[in-house]
């Protein structure tokens, strides 16, 4: 039986040598809860992300993960990159089936025909990712990441590198994969039309030290929900005005710094 | 202010230089005709540089006689199992001074002090350790064929991206599966071009070390056909070298082919 994994953080900080870039972070990731991280550049957005998959130590504070887990899964925590992270010597078939060592030949085989298949990839199993647009390279990392059955999804910017159009289509597909695997979910991103379009928790940081600013929720199913719902746009213009300030202070910030 | 007037002019060509199998061909058929022309017209005396009509037919004569299978398979047996203990011994320390905190400083130090030291300087060294016999001379390719090897592996273990590592680590792979599975093939196009030169080192070294007290082998023939004046022979012999390095690097351009072929 799978109830979905509740992930909590308490008291989180993270420093480099002196640069303190996140501070006192409590959040809680309900189980099947898409939660939204936003907020200016350089906030710590993607170090908090790195602290909860277990890449990176918390200078202080905890992250606990508690509920059950399909018995399939492989990888509880997963993540997937802003950059992709396709290894170029290997196959589509191959980075997918990469990540699936502890399973018997035939099983793996059958997991990653299934993946494949979900993300629209099967005709390219065989291609290598230089041949793949952006957009397929970042469906091959979401099959790579579906493939270990997560409990959470850990999700770096995964469109940022891509151009708009794909982009839209994209988010399309992940509301979809969400709805259906009703993984909790936790989205990195500066791009406020996604954040409402995915998330049911928004939490909004501060520049650095980034701390949690406020907590937006939006308490709508993701299938019924639109780019252009006035509601959603009325909530993204607030996101915007709450990070605004922060954004323009630490791009003087940036300008500033010493080169 | 000036008026201009007229079609965009193209200037986004060159500075990609193409290959030509038939341009290189040419080049080198073209450089043993003037040689040869050289020799029979009497310009180019022949005790000095014999002519390649006589460096061909003295190769065919050695090659029937079996004088040049019996120096050439003595030579590439010391060339096959010197240069692979180097390489094994230098892909093991260049993986773990790349891998490691640990070994790294210690590892760069000792590669650092060792490697620029001529290897030739030392076969007299390796003559007192191992023997006159086949020890010393295969411990001079092994050792020339080490530290360019350690640093080839080395800085291609730092060329993989880390954000490869990250992924493996991410989905929870051993470390030995990341170095097997990310490490090893994303250093794989350093090593490999490391190939290229350390085999070229391993000629050089194994010509030096088959002119100190070798009995087989090109090194060997070479010297003793210099000490006849035979330059027919000598040459003939500086022709094998040069063929054993051009198979070489064909060998190294397949398995570049096979292995590197995603790029």
């Amino acid at each position: 039986m799978n109830d979905g994994l509740r992930l909590v953080l308490q008291g989180v900080c993270h420093a480099y040598r002196d640069l303190i870039v996140l501070q006192d972070i409590d959040l809680v990731g309900e189980p099947g809860e898409v939660l939204v991280l936003v907020g200016p550049s350089g906030c710590g957005k993607s170090t908090l992300l790195g602290i909860m998959g277990g890449l990176l130590s918390p200078t202080a504070g905890s992250v606990r993960i508690d509920g059950t887990i399909p018995d399939d899964c492989l990888n509880p925590l997963t993540y997937v990159f802003q950059d992709f992270a396709l290894l170029p010597w290997r196959t589509v078939a191959g980075n997918v089936a990469l990540v699936l060592d502890k399973l018997p030949r035939a099983e793996r085989a059958a997991r990653v025909a299934e993946v494949l298949a979900l993300t629209g990839l099967t005709e390219f199993a065989h291609a290598w990712p230089r041949q793949l647009s952006g957009g397929m390279r970042q469906r091959v990392g979401i099959a790579r990441a579906l493939a270990v059955r997560p409990a959470c999804l850990l999700m770096d910017e995964p469109l940022s590198a891509l151009d708009a159009q794909t982009r839209d289509l994209l988010l399309e597909e992940f509301v979809a994969l969400i709805e259906r695997a009703r993984t909790t979910t936790v989205y990195v991103t500066h791009n406020l039309a996604e954040a409402v379009r995915l998330g049911q928790q928004i939490v909004v940081l501060s520049r650095r030290p980034g701390r949690v600013r406020e907590v937006v929720r939006i308490d709508r199913p993701l299938a019924g929900r639109s780019a252009a719902d006035r509601d959603l746009l009325e909530i993204e213009a607030e996101l915007w005005r709450l990070i605004r300030d922060d954004a323009v202070a630490a791009e003087r910030e940036m300008e500033h710094a010493p080169h | 202010m000036r008026r201009i007037d007229g079609p965009v002019a193209f200037r986004g060509g060159g500075f990609a230089p193409a290959e030509s199998f038939w341009a290189a061909a040419a080049t080198l058929i073209g450089m043993l005709a003037l040689w040869q022309l050289g020799c029979s017209a009497g310009v180019i005396p022949t005790l000095f540089l014999p002519a390649p009509v006589n460096i061909a037919i003295e190769l065919w004569h050695l090659t029937i006689s079996g004088e040049l299978w019996k120096h050439l398979s003595a030579s590439l047996v010391r060339l096959a199992i010197g240069w692979s203990l180097g390489t094994v011994f230098g892909i093991g320390l260049g993986l773990a001074v790349g891998l490691w905190s640990a070994l790294r400083s210690p590892g760069m130090a000792v590669v650092s002090a060792l490697f620029p030291i001529p290897k030739i300087a030392l076969v007299p060294l390796f003559i007192i350790w191992f023997g006159i016999g086949e020890g010393s001379k295969i411990a001079t390719l092994g050792f020339g064929v080490f530290f360019p090897t350690v640093i080839a592996t080395a800085s291609g273990v730092d060329n993989v991206p880390r954000s490869l590592i990250r992924m493996g680590q991410s989905f929870g792979l051993s470390t030995g599966a990341i170095v097997r599975r990310i490490v090893l093939p994303g250093a794989l196009p350093a090593i490999l071009s490391g190939f290229r030169v350390t085999a070229s080192i391993a000629i050089v070294l194994l010509v030096a070390a088959e002119m100190i007290g070798a009995e087989r082998g090109i090194g060997a023939f070479v010297l003793a056909a210099g000490n006849l004046y035979d330059t027919d022979a000598l040459m003939a012999g500086i022709v094998v070298l040069s063929v054993l390095g051009l198979a070489v690097a064909w060998v190294i351009g397949l398995l570049e082919r096979r292995l590197l072929g995603w790029r």
